[in-house]
């Protein structure tokens, strides 16, 4: 007997997002972010837990959630085993190597420091490329790494670019594009597989209404 | 929360051996002797044997003549290092292991308590029922609620090299079937598969999945690359012969392991997050021997069986 359909959502803008796309397919009527509330059960019996984005894929992972809506950047990030079924086209932004100038790249033999928050995107961007490097890993303001001297460059996400504008950052590169995914839980996927394809193709589609507005 | 007293803690260890007894004996029944392989490996053969197994996963020793030594992370190729030295062609044997593996994690040293048989010698379709219904057997003895995902390795193979790519952007393709990244897929198609002859196939792998004739409808009047009708075709003595309406195709499936080559077969149980049995058929000259003995198997991970069992 398989229990109801459990969703993790992030908390955030991007959480808000993914509310509001789910109610465009009739689902999390009564989900919202402005109340101190954490979880939620809709009228089809789907349970909605509001947990921080960087726990939306443990909490899929250990199947407390069968299903998690998480932006691509942390799942690049924390390299797990779930699935991915679906791109759902909102969220949209971008990994770029920033730093105060474009010639920053162009030095000598000497280690390239990188601030970063995403360790993993940075060691694998900067694999093919042969420099040496030395990944210092932060928890936010990233901008100010290189003000400061603490790096000579920073990967970071970036939306509209008007954080690094303002700080006097340019962006190198961009690395690549990011947005938010449908996750799920291989087990989950087994047990629940009519119910789950059906919802992320819904929201698939809510995606090419929502553009054509 | 209280910690187990003493008597709770035997009464434990009894229920645990209870439910591995019982394995023991479904198995034996069958015909199949029990066989405890070597904890230390000869690290340079044990890679070699089993290249996908992550080397920074194998806990290694060194011994005092400098000779490095893994504690090893798998039982099937330890089972098959000490028996094909032995081997005489021609035979076969049914053995059964009740086993620790080591894996080295972020959390340290892991020890993982793995049950499992090995059917040797025997490359024929009724063993590879025999062994798919004895895992039924058992899930079915503690009336637990599983599925069982069931594929064959030589399919994807077929349609990896119907392919042109090079090993790098195959690498890719692995990870993107792996993580059934729809988008990603769709992406891979674009960017590398544009002029590919089975390009509906790859671009739908992720849809066939369900019950062999679903599939089959699916399937129909669809290009198929060399290799993959045949491998589907196969799948269907499964479908008539496994005696369960728990089991799914799923022609996506790929295994962690690459020594597979026919059919091949994943358990899960509701209440564990991760695949709890892995099983299937593969040829010793896969894993770097000279004689090429087929075998077909699988491996249950014990302390969580026993846990789900014992709730």
């Amino acid at each position: 007997m398989n229990t109801p359909l459990t969703i993790a959502l992030p908390t955030g803008r991007l959480g808000e997002q993914a509310i509001e796309r789910l109610q465009m397919i009739g689902l999390a009527k009564n989900v919202s972010t402005k109340t101190r509330k954490l979880t939620f059960t809709d009228d089809a019996n789907i349970k909605y837990i509001m947990v921080k984005p960087i726990d939306v894929i443990t909490y899929v992972e250990k199947k407390v959630a069968d299903v998690g809506i998480i932006g691509s950047d942390v799942i690049l990030e924390q390299q797990s085993h779930v699935y991915e079924i679906a791109d759902l086209g909102f969220g949209q932004c971008k990994f770029s190597l920033a730093g105060l100038n474009q010639d920053i790249l162009k030095q000598n033999d000497a280690v390239l420091t990188v601030a970063t928050k995403y360790p993993m995107v940075t060691k694998a961007y900067f694999k093919k490329r042969g420099l040496k490097l030395e990944i210092i890993k932060i928890n936010g303001s990233v901008e100010l790494a290189p003000l400061l001297g603490l790096s000579d460059v920073i990967v970071d996400i970036v939306e509209t670019g008007k954080t690094l504008k303002a700080n006097g950052l340019i962006i190198i590169e961009d690395i690549l594009d990011v947005s938010a995914k449908a996750i799920v839980n291989r087990v989950s996927y087994r047990f629940k597989y009519d119910v789950i394809t059906d919802i992320t193709k819904r929201l698939e589609n809510s995606m090419v209404v929502k553009s054509n507005d | 929360m209280t910690n187990l007293s003493l008597q709770e803690t035997l009464n434990y260890y009894q229920s645990t051996y209870q439910i591995v007894k019982k394995l023991e004996n479904a198995v034996i029944q069958k015909g199949f002797q029990l066989i405890a392989p070597s904890f230390l490996e000869n690290y340079n053969r044990f890679s070699g044997t089993n290249r996908k197994i992550n080397q920074t996963q194998m806990v290694k020793l060194i011994d005092s003549e400098g000779n490095i030594k893994v504690l090893r992370p798998d039982v099937t190729t330890a089972i098959i290092n000490r028996l094909m030295p032995k081997w005489d062609n021609g035979r076969s044997s049914k053995v059964f292991y009740n086993e620790t593996v080591f894996l080295n994690t972020k959390q340290g040293i892991e020890e993982q308590k793995q049950f499992g048989v090995e059917y040797l010698g025997d490359a024929d379709d009724a063993v590879d029922i025999e062994v798919i219904n004895l895992v039924i057997e058992l899930f079915n003895t503690y009336t637990l609620d599983y599925q069982i995902e069931v594929s064959d390795a030589s399919l994807l193979k077929a349609l990896f090299d119907s392919t042109c790519l090079d090993d790098a952007q195959l690498e890719t393709l692995k990870s993107i079937i792996y993580h059934k990244n729809t988008f990603a897929l769709k992406q891979f198609i674009e960017q590398y598969l544009q002029a590919y002859p089975y390009k509906p196939f790859i671009s739908a792998l992720f849809e066939f999945q369900g019950s062999y004739e679903k599939i089959r409808a699916q399937l129909n009047n669809l290009s198929l690359p060399k290799g993959v009708k045949e491998c589907f075709d196969h799948l269907k003595i499964y479908s008539d012969k496994v005696q369960s309406n728990k089991i799914t195709f799923d022609l996506s499936m790929l295994s962690e392991l690459d020594y597979y080559h026919g059919v091949i077969f994943k358990g899960y149980l509701q209440n564990i997050p991760y695949t709890v049995l892995n099983g299937g058929r593969y040829n010793t000259a896969s894993m770097g021997y000279k004689k090429n003995i087929s075998a077909m198997g699988f491996s249950l991970l014990l302390d969580v069986f026993t846990k789900e069992v014992l709730k």
